[in-house]
């Protein structure tokens, strides 16, 4: 077994955070707060 | 124990008989073997249970990052753990404010969201005071640690001795709190000359974003200048010329998947010697925009949400990938969390010319769906009513993409539905996209690992 990411439970502590859905998309141009 | 509703399995990848799993609540990616993947998948049948021994710390892991569950209830529950931490919580690393220091625009886009309810309008001294006094009580009350500002219109450098006077009184404020203060602006780039930006980087300017349709004629037809001519030469002398002061991304729309203009663009770039130079490039189909001022629900140019069919999607997303990887761009790859700033309790804070705060930029210009105003302590009944509405109990709960998704883009189900309480559901958009997307992001994952080893 391999962990590339342990992932996490707490949204603060997460990478990718983005107001653009689906991934890969933008609809506004509103950079996401976290 | 048994795989979470929320984790998607790629076998075969990256080797045969391997699996790469990917959880949409916790973002982890782990790569198992076919000998555990078999143990997973019958993990309560006696012929397997000599691998439970064998895999025990694996097993344990797995659970730990949220791949695995006990049971559909634990699963669940994690799940509304997780979507009540998107509603509520707080983030006091750093608050970010997006404020309008004009609603007037020198140009005029043939896509703009404000277009339908543009006035000539300007912040004044007072409401930038005002402004300032609610981020600093926003500041005490929360414990945020740092400032961030963006500076949006209208055209932000439109009102200049508002920007500077926002700037300079919050970069003093928190610095005198030990805080760090830094803005960007969101500016067509017209007026954004070296000069301007050296001295806003002495200000705290650490980035800006800039539309560029194009080269030339196909940049120029989408954002003219308000009253006609051309725009393109300006803006690419101003960004030429100060491209290795400041990072500046590129924001570049398409529509009906064609990318001609994007080719082009990426050429000229290269020609000019800022294609690496450049931050993040940001690429956005055209959209639908809401009604005018006061008719909200008459979505002006609806022909255009075919761009955000699952289909269109995909192959635009597909061609993206195709042209950044072939100029050598990093694109920013992986699977995201949307956090929808309008169901956000502390999130999505735009405060218009006015002083009316909104959770999202695209409600700009709609005072109904303002959810209150700087001078005031609290947010108003709007606020209350976006934050509530919940989406995700409209969805199936064993959904894959719930986690990163909630129920979907507030925005992208009023254009489509006229109400803000509908799911905006991409699931064959994601089925389609996020093994790619996932394994992109493991390659990038790899290289990484790779070149910090070397």
């Amino acid at each position: 077994m391999e962990i590339i990411n342990h992932g996490t439970d707490d949204l603060s502590q997460m990478a990718a955070l983005s107001c653009c859905y689906p991934p890969g998309t933008q609809l506004i141009e509103q950079p996401a707060d976290g | 124990m048994q795989f979470s509703f929320h984790t998607i399995i790629i076998p075969h990848y990256p080797n045969p008989n391997e699996y790469l799993l990917y959880n949409t609540r916790s973002q982890a990616m782990i790569k198992i073997n076919q000998e555990l993947k078999d143990l997973i998948d019958h993990f309560s049948q006696p012929d397997y249970f000599h691998l439970r021994f064998q895999y025990a710390q694996e097993v344990i892991q797995l659970h730990k990052s949220g791949i695995l569950t006990f049971s559909d209830e634990e699963d669940l529950t994690r799940l509304k753990a997780h979507m009540e931490q998107i509603k509520y919580s707080v983030n006091t690393k750093s608050l970010f404010v997006t404020i309008l220091t004009t609603y007037a625009c020198n140009f005029k886009c043939v896509y703009c969201f404000e277009e339908s309810s543009r006035v000539n309008e300007k912040m004044t001294m007072e409401t930038a005071g005002q402004t300032m006094d609610w981020i600093k009580s926003k500041i005490i009350k929360l414990g945020y640690r740092s400032l961030y500002l963006n500076f949006y219109g209208g055209e932000p450098l439109l009102n200049k001795p508002i920007l500077e006077h926002i700037a300079a009184s919050m970069k003093t404020w928190c610095e005198s709190r030990g805080m760090e203060f830094k803005f960007m602006m969101q500016t067509n780039g017209y007026l954004m000359t070296p000069e301007l930006v050296d001295r806003y980087t002495a200000l705290g300017l650490k980035q800006a974003r800039i539309s560029v349709d194009g080269v030339g004629e196909d940049h120029d037809k989408h954002r003219p200048l308000r009253g006609g001519g051309s725009t393109f030469d300006v803006i690419m002398k101003n960004i030429i010329a100060s491209c290795e002061k400041l990072p500046i991304g590129l924001s570049v729309s398409f529509d009906k998947g064609d990318m001609r203009h994007i080719e082009k663009l990426f050429a000229y770039c290269k020609k000019e010697g800022i294609l690496h130079k450049l931050g993040q490039f940001i690429f956005s189909p055209i959209h639908a925009t809401l009604g005018p001022k006061g008719e909200t629900a008459k979505i002006q140019n609806a022909h255009c949400e075919c761009n955000y069919e699952d289909d269109s999607l995909v192959q635009a997303n597909r061609k993206i990938r195709e042209l950044m990887i072939s100029h050598g761009l990093d694109m920013k790859s992986g699977m995201s969390t949307s956090i929808c700033p309008v169901t956000r309790d502390n999130s999505g804070m735009t405060v218009d010319q006015q002083g009316r705060i909104f959770k999202c930029n695209s409600m700009l210009g709609h005072p109904e769906l303002s959810t209150g105003h700087v001078k005031d302590n609290e947010y108003n009944q709007q606020h209350q009513t976006f934050v509530h509405l919940d989406i995700y109990n409209q969805c199936p709960q064993d959904c894959t993409y719930m986690p990163m998704c909630s129920g979907g883009c507030r925005l992208s189900s009023f254009l489509k539905n006229q109400n803000f309480s509908t799911p905006a559901c991409h699931k064959p958009y994601l089925n389609k996209m996020a093994p790619e997307i996932i394994k992109q992001e493991y390659q990038d994952r790899m290289a990484k690992k790779l070149s910090a080893v070397t």
